[in-house]
C-alpha cells in the first residue's frame, strides 16, 4: 500500500495540511513543537480510526468545532481508496469512499500502517504490557478473528474477576460453581491467544534478528522467547490452563483476582545473552524497537499479500551515524515516513540512501513543504 | 428548557426515556407528531396500548405472543424433539427467517453477566430444564449470541443439560466474529444451523 495524499483541515496544531509523500522514503525535518508527530497522527487516525495520544476531541485544533483529515491510500493492485475521518467535539465520523463506517473497529486493518515513536521505548524497556501489546497488534492487523478472541477473552476475564470479589466471603463451593462457566471460556479463548502468540513469536524471530544486524551492522545475538503465563501441557494450552486454575482456586479465591492466564505473559527479549530490559543501552533498545517494528511490517506484508506504510517519529534519536544511515537502508524500497528534528543529521544520513527518497520541512504555521535534497 | 405547554414537556419526557432518544431527538418527535393528524397518533397511542394489553411471553418458549402457547409451540408440523435455545425474541425472528430449522425454541431472556448482575436465576433456564424432563426432547441446541456472555452461557447449559442424556450442540460458527445473532444475515445462519457441532 502506498500512501499518495493526506489532507487535513483543523487538526491538532494544523489550519491547513496537505501531504504528498513519495512512493518511498519521506524524511520530514522540522524544529521542535513544529508539528511532525501531528504530521502522523494525522496518517495514523485515518488508518486507526483514532490518534495515538489522547482522546478524540483533543485532535480538533484548540478552539475549532469541527476537523477532517482525509487520506488517499493505493492499495495492491492499484486501487485508489478515500478514508475520511470528521471530527466533531463529542463525534467522529469515519468514511471509506461513500460508504460510512458504523464503527471504528470495521476500518482497522484495511489500510496496514505500522508506527514507531518514542513511546516504543516502553516495549523494549517497560513492563510485560508493552510487549504483549505489541504481539496483540501486529496479530491483530494479520486477523480479525485475533482481535475478537481477545476481546471476548478480557471480557470473561472481568466477568470471572467481579465474581472472584463479589463472592470472597460466600461457601467455597457455590463460588466455584460459579465461576465455572467464566473459567471455562478463558480456557477456551486463552488457549487460542497463547497458540497464536507462540506462533507468531516463532515466525518473528529470525527477523528481528536479521533486521537488528543490518541496523547494528553485526550480529549480536538477539533473541525473542514467547513466556506464557501458563504453560502447555503436553502441546495443549487448554490443558495447561484448565490444571493452573485447579491448582490456583484456593488462592484466587483469597484475593479475589484471576491469577493466571494470557493477559499476564511476557515476551522475552534478549541480546547477547541477557535481557534488554535490564541491561540494554538506549540505542541498543532503540535498535531493538525498529528492528521488531520492521519484523512487524514484513509479516503483514506476507500475510496479507499487501505491503504497510511505515511511520517512524524521530527515527534517528539515541542512534550513532552509522546505526542510523543502516536504518534507512533496512527499511528499503517501503514506503516509510519518518520524522526528524535535525535537519543537518538528515541531510547527512540520507546520502548514502538509494531509491526514491523525498525530503520536506515541517514549519509551525505554515504547514508541510517539500524541499530540495 | 421548559415549555409553555405541560402536555408538550411530558411526551417529551416520556419519550426521552425510551433506549436511544435523547432529549433532541424527543423534541423532534414531538413537534412531528403535532404536524400529523390526529387520527394518525391516536393510532400510534392505540398500538402502543394495546402492544402491552395483547403481547405477553409464551408460557413454554418464553417467546413474545398474543396468544399463549405461541403459534410455534402449537404447531403440530414442528419437530418436538428439538429445541434451539437463543437469547430474545429477535434471535427466534432471524432463526425463522432462514426456514431451515424446524423444531422448537426455548427464550432464556438474556445471557449470563455477573456485571450487569444477571446469573441463571434471572434466566429462564429452570424452565428449560423441566421442560427437558418431559422426555420428549432429544436434541437441544444452544445459539446463544458468539460473545463472551453467550459463550459462558453455552457452557453452563452444557453442563447442566449433559447429565440428561440429551443430545447437545452449539450452533456452528458460520456467523461474522463479533456480531450478533441479530444482525447475522441469513445464509450464513442458515449455513450454521446445518454444520452445528457437537458440545
Ligand atoms: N489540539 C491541538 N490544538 C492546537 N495545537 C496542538 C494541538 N495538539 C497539539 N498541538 C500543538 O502541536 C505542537 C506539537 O506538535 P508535534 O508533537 O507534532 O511536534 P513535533 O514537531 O513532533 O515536535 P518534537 O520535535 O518536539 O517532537 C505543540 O506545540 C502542541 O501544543
Ligand atoms: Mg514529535
Ligand atoms: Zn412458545
Amino acid at each position: 500500500m502506498v500512501i499518495r495524499r493526506i489532507e487535513a483541515g483543523n487538526f491538532r496544531s494544523y489550519d491547513e495540511l496537505v501531504f504528498e509523500p513519495v512512493a518511498g522514503l519521506n524524511l520530514v525535518v522540522g524544529k521542535n513543537a513544529s508539528g511532525k508527530t501531528n504530521l502522523l497522527e494525522a496518517i495514523y487516525l485515518c488508518a486507526y480510526g483514532k490518534g495515538f495520544r489522547g482522546a478524540d476531541a483533543d485532535l480538533l485544533k484548540r478552539g475549532r468545532e469541527r476537523a477532517h483529515v482525509e487520506a488517499n491510500f493505493r492499495v495492491g493492485g492499484g486501487v485508489d481508496r478515500t478514508v475520511r475521518v470528521e471530527l466533531r467535539r463529542r463525534t467522529k465520523e469515519i468514511a471509506v469512499g461513500n460508504k460510512r463506517l458504523a464503527k471504528r473497529q470495521d476500518l482497522v486493518g484495511q489500510f496496514p500502517v505500522v508506527l514507531s515513536g518514542a513511546w516504543d521505548f516502553d516495549i523494549a524497556a517497560g513492563d510485560p504490557k508493552a510487549r504483549r501489546k505489541y504481539l496483540d497488534g501486529l496479530l491483530g492487523l494479520l486477523s480479525p478473528a485475533y482481535l475478537a478472541t481477545l476481546r471476548d477473552y478480557l471480557r470473561a476475564l472481568k466477568q470471572r474477576n467481579l465474581l472472584l470479589t463479589e463472592m470472597r466471603e460466600a461457601d467455597p463451593a457455590r463460588l466455584r460453581e460459579k465461576i465455572e462457566p467464566w473459567t471455562e471460556s478463558l480456557i477456551g479463548y486463552g488457549s487460542l491467544l497463547c497458540a497464536r502468540r507462540e506462533a507468531i513469536v516463532g515466525e518473528l524471530r529470525e527477523r528481528v534478528r536479521r533486521y537488528y544486524t543490518t541496523i547494528a551492522g553485526a550480529d549480536e545475538g538477539v533473541d525473542l522467547e514467547y513466556v506464557p503465563n501458563v504453560r502447555a501441557v503436553e502441546g495443549s494450552y487448554a490443558d495447561g490452563l484448565r490444571r493452573r486454575f485447579g491448582e490456583l482456586f484456593e488462592k484466587e479465591r483469597r484475593r479475589g483476582l484471576t491469577l493466571a492466564g494470557p493477559h499476564l505473559d511476557e515476551l522475552l527479549i534478549q541480546v547477547g545473552g541477557v535481557e534488554l530490559r535490564r541491561f540494554g543501552s538506549r540505542g541498543e533498545q532503540k535498535t531493538a524497537v525498529l528492528a521488531l517494528r520492521l519484523a512487524q511490517v514484513e509479516m503483514i506484508a506476507e500475510k496479507r499479500g499487501e505491503r504497510p506504510v511505515l511511520l517512524l517519529d524521530d527515527v534517528f534519536s539515541d542512534l550513532d551515524i552509522r546505526r542510523a544511515e543502516r536504518v534507512l537502508r533496512a527499511v528499503g524500497d517501503l514506503q516509510v515516513v519518518a520524522t526528524s528534528a535535525e535537519e543537518e543529521r538528515v541531510r547527512e544520513v540520507k546520502g548514502g540512501v538509494e531509491g526514491i527518497v523525498g525530503l520536506f520541512r515541517v514549519e509551525k504555521g505554515a504547514g508541510v513543504q517539500e524541499i530540495s535534497l | 428548557m421548559l415549555y409553555t405547554s405541560p402536555a408538550i414537556e411530558r411526551a417529551i419526557e416520556q419519550l426521552s426515556r425510551l433506549p436511544g432518544i435523547g432529549r433532541k431527538s424527543a423534541q423532534r418527535l414531538v413537534f412531528y407528531l403535532l404536524k400529523i393528524p390526529e387520527e394518525q397518533v391516536s393510532e400510534l397511542a392505540q398500538s402502543l396500548t394495546e402492544l402491552k394489553q395483547k403481547v405477553r411471553y409464551c408460557s413454554v418458549c418464553f417467546n413474545l405472543t398474543e396468544e399463549d402457547p405461541c403459534p410455534i409451540c402449537r404447531d403440530p408440523a414442528r419437530d418436538r424433539s428439538t429445541i434451539c435455545v437463543v437469547e430474545q425474541p429477535n434471535d427466534v425472528l432471524a432463526l425463522e427467517k432462514t426456514g431451515q430449522y424446524r423444531g422448537l425454541y426455548h427464550v432464556l431472556g438474556g445471557s449470563l453477566s455477573p456485571l450487569d448482575g444477571i446469573g441463571p436465576e434471572n434466566l429462564r433456564v429452570r424452565e428449560l430444564v423441566q421442560r427437558l424432563q418431559g422426555g420428549e426432547v432429544r436434541e437441544v441446541i444452544v445459539a446463544t449470541n458468539p460473545n463472551a456472555e453467550g459463550e459462558a452461557t453455552a457452557i453452563y447449559l452444557a453442563q447442566l443439560i449433559k447429565p440428561l442424556g440429551i443430545k447437545l450442540s452449539r450452533i456452528a460458527r458460520g456467523i461474522p466474529v463479533g456480531s450478533d445473532l441479530e444482525y447475522a444475515d441469513e445464509i450464513t445462519l442458515a449455513r450454521a444451523l446445518e454444520g452445528r457441532i457437537d458440545l
